[in-house]
């Protein structure tokens, strides 16, 4: 048996759900769809930076590049996003690859969708370089990149392999991993 | 009977009233007083402390929160920063925990329970902590890389009454037991202050239960209760003096009231001595009437013989100079009292004295058949005194033992002379004196008791007149007895400036039967009472005196002027001319310049006396005059005027 109190403060709360998702609902969907692709991914790559760390190399670094190799969206996001920004104390800059022989001293390598089937070689090139190699493929762990975007219900998500990460000697963050889809390599 | 009033009895604890118990109550009062401000300071500081404590570690706490949500927000991942938030559940404080975008669009949120209220759908525009009702609400950006991705809101209670109970709790536990061992130093600590109190109060039951002002409180110290102490038992001492005096001033005032009663005992015996006397006095001098009444009827009888004429005359004599002696005594006590008997001094050698004295006394003496001795000292001592006075005060002594006596006892007189005083002894073995009458014995009235009932009578003044008598002499008379039955002494005392030794003396003392006859006079005598002055003239015809007897003044001037006789016995109170202006015209004679004259009246004043001296008189009698008397005066008269 109900009393007259809990009955009320149950409708009360009934009614405030209802008038949540009425409110909120369709305005939640439209900001998540609102940016593009290209856009999240950059700024993913930009946000990714700040839970990597690259081993120390002789305070040589005076800047932090990002390069971009098989994705003009991507980049033209990143050169809107970027300038202003830092990752640790270094300025960001994003820069065009057309080959991977001008990598450079670049931290991050991304290898866009256009590239995808050049990615198993291009991991194998770049070695054991400092270098987080970050793709958007279906397959992109297996080709051995160390970060790897999917879309995931009309999301962008990603996933990450750890081994891919200790052969370039970088350390991935664990907040990372408690974000990523799927972290590949000592068992999460 | 409760457990409270059983410790108070033991005085466990103290009685509410007594300045112990004030003592504590104003200690507890004041220590909790203290500790409750203190509590009350410590609360609210440790509130403020607390709440500034409190929102510093929400601040942390959303700090950790932002960056452990910071990747979901900054990948987008809903379900992580939704499990980021749910973290919050493990701090019960924390009600509401939200995470919003850079747009302010909500992006998760956790909530503790139904109850609390839904999380804001925009968040505020401020950042940091906001307490509003007991509610803390607290906005913390969300910053990765020095990029800002969202907003953490929280909500937590601000618990302060749980709070407040606790430490209330705490500290009434903490004001109890403050309390107690603030009572346990007091109750130690108060000694210093009760303890003379307590000792004060005792000494003050005593002297309000028993009035004993003797017990004192002692010294404690210095300050200013050894100060109220000390002035205490000064006050102590000055009431036990001021109590002493009292006392001794009752006790004086008793013994005073004593003395007073006393006196008015005494007075009262006096009166009661007084009324005897009076009854003493008219049974006295009715006495002698009786015998003197029947004579004169034995008289009047015409066949009475001439025996039985002679031996009523013989009574009605002895009856009279009885009545006489007895009203001289009287006068002369008086006269005494008064002040009014004047000493005529010459000198008398002692042995005529006592001689006059014996001579007197001797019919009671020879009458009762009572021998006396007399031993006088063997030098012939002249006195200077009243020769009248000393042996009627000698004489009475004698008559006295002579009367308290029964028949044969024996009387001795001894005299001796000392370096101060020349004293006379006269000792009998009569009935003697009880200790209960010495002290009134020399008293005016006074008569030993036992005595009244015997046959000589008395008015009880014959010793009061020989003390007034020694007393002009500037002697004294003291009395002495073993006790009743045994004897007494009565002991004449002069002063040696009134003794003289001396070596060749002739008798000069005026005892009537002592020296050779008598020369014979011729004498005048005037009285208007026939029988009065006829009688004397008998008598002093007997004497071997030849006697001429007027009846006025006129007939006594007419006789003088032809007998010219040696002496003239004059009655004052004669109706043609009065005693003193025929004694005044009698010194006015040729024959009467010379001539003894002697006053009779019934007045025995000093100022008749003066009178009649002023008027020529050379004595003055008094009613009823003694034929001895007179016989005596002439006697010396003659003897003086003898070549």
């Amino acid at each position: 048996m109900l009393t007259t109190a809990k009955r009320e403060r149950i409708l009360g709360t009934v009614l405030a759900a209802v008038f949540w998702a009425v409110l909120c609902g369709p305005r939640t969907a439209h900001t998540t769809e609102m940016p593009e692709q290209d856009e999240v991914e950059a700024a993913y790559l930009y946000r990714i930076a700040g839970y990597v760390d690259w081993p120390e190399s002789g305070g040589t670094h005076r800047d932090f590049t990002i390069a971009v190799m098989g994705s003009d969206a991507v980049l033209h996001a990143l050169q809107r996003l970027v300038p202003n920004h830092t990752v640790g104390s270094l300025p960001v800059h994003a820069r065009r690859l057309k080959k991977l022989d001008e990598l450079g001293t670049a931290q991050i390598l991304f290898v866009g969708p256009e590239l995808s089937d050049e990615l198993k070689s291009l991991v194998s090139r770049v070695g054991n370089r400092p270098v987080l190699v970050v793709s958007a493929s279906d397959h992109g762990l297996s080709d051995g990149s160390c970060v790897n975007f999917l879309s995931v219900d009309h999301h962008i998500r990603f996933e990450v392999s750890l081994t891919a990460a200790e052969h370039s000697g970088l350390k991935v963050s664990s907040e990372l991993l408690s974000v990523a889809v799927r972290v590949q390599g000592h068992g999460k | 009977m409760s457990l409270f009033s059983t410790l108070q009895r033991r005085r466990v604890f103290p009685r509410a009233n007594s300045v112990r118990g004030k003592l504590i109550g104003i200690v507890l009062a004041t220590t909790g007083l203290a500790l409750v401000v203190a509590a009350i300071a410590m609360l609210t500081y440790d509130l403020s402390t607390f709440r500034k404590s409190w929102i510093a570690d929400l601040s942390a706490e959303a700090q950790i929160l932002a960056l452990s949500i910071a990747p979901a927000v900054a990948f987008d991942d809903h379900d992580v920063a939704s499990r980021n938030l749910e973290a919050m559940q493990a701090r019960s404080a924390i009600r509401i925990a939200a995470a919003y975008n850079l747009d302010g669009v909500l992006y998760a949120s956790y909530t503790r329970s139904s109850q609390d209220p839904a999380p804001p759908i925009v968040p505020m525009s401020y950042t940091g902590a906001h307490v509003e009702g007991g509610q803390v609400e607290f906005i913390q950006p969300i910053v990765q890389n020095g990029e800002r991705l969202g907003f953490i809101y929280l909500r937590a209670k601000d618990d302060v009454r749980a709070r407040i109970a606790t430490y209330s709790g705490i500290f009434i536990l903490a004001i109890l037991l403050g309390m107690v061992v603030a009572l346990l130093a007091s109750v130690t600590l108060q000694k210093g202050i009760t303890e003379p109190l307590d000792a004060m109060a005792k000494v003050a039951h005593q002297v309000i239960d028993h009035r004993d002002y003797s017990s004192r409180v002692g010294t404690f110290g210095r300050d200013e209760i050894g100060t109220v102490v000390a002035a205490f038992d000064s006050m102590l001492d000055e009431v036990q003096a001021r109590e002493a005096t009292l006392r001794a001033t009752n006790s004086a005032l008793s013994s005073e009231v004593a003395v007073r009663i006393a006196a008015e005992a005494a007075l009262r015996d006096a009166d009661r001595r007084k009324d005897e006397f009076l009854a003493t006095l008219a049974h006295e001098l009715r006495n002698p009437l009786a015998p003197i009444r029947h004579a004169v009827k034995l008289m009047e009888v015409p066949a009475a013989t001439h025996t039985q004429k002679e031996w009523s005359r013989q009574v009605i004599s002895r009856q009279v100079q009885r009545m006489a002696l007895l009203l001289d005594d009287l006068l002369d006590v008086s006269r005494i009292t008064r002040g009014r008997l004047e000493l005529r001094r010459s000198p008398v050698t002692l042995s005529a004295l006592v001689a006059a004295a014996v001579e007197a006394a001797r019919p009671l003496i020879e009458a009762k058949q009572h021998s006396l001795s007399v031993s006088l000292p063997e030098e012939p001592l002249e006195l200077d005194v009243d020769p009248l006075r000393m042996s009627q005060a000698l004489s009475n002594l004698l008559t006295n033992a002579a009367k308290y006596m029964d028949a044969g006892g024996s009387i001795t007189v001894t005299a001796s002379l000392s370096v101060q005083a020349l004293t006379i002894m006269v000792r009998d073995t009569g009935i003697g004196l009880s200790t209960a009458v010495m002290p009134h014995l020399f008293e005016m009235f006074s008569q030993v008791e036992s005595a009244i009932d015997r046959a000589e009578g008395g008015l009880g003044i014959g010793l009061a007149l020989v003390k007034g008598l020694m007393g002009l002499h500037g002697g004294s008379v003291t009395a002495r007895s073993a006790g009743l039955g045994q004897g007494s002494e009565f002991e004449l005392s002069l002063p040696v400036s009134a003794v003289r030794i001396k070596s060749n003396m002739t008798p000069t003392v005026p005892t009537a039967h002592a020296a050779a006859p008598s020369p014979r006079g011729r004498l005048l005598l005037a009285d208007d009472n026939h029988d009065a002055a006829d009688t004397m003239a008998e008598i002093l015809s007997v004497m071997g005196h030849q006697v001429f007897v007027g009846h006025s003044s006129q007939e006594a001037l007419d006789l003088g002027a032809r007998e010219h006789p040696d002496a003239i016995i004059l009655d004052i109170g004669m109706p043609d001319m009065s005693g003193y202006e025929a004694a005044t015209r009698i010194r006015g004679q040729s024959w009467g310049v010379r001539v003894l004259l002697i006053a009779v009246t019934g007045w025995g004043g000093a100022a008749d006396k003066e009178k009649a001296r002023a008027a020529g008189f050379d004595h003055h009698l008094t009613k009823p005059v003694d034929p001895e008397e007179i016989e005596t005066l002439v006697t010396r008269f003659l003897r003086s005027r003898a070549p």
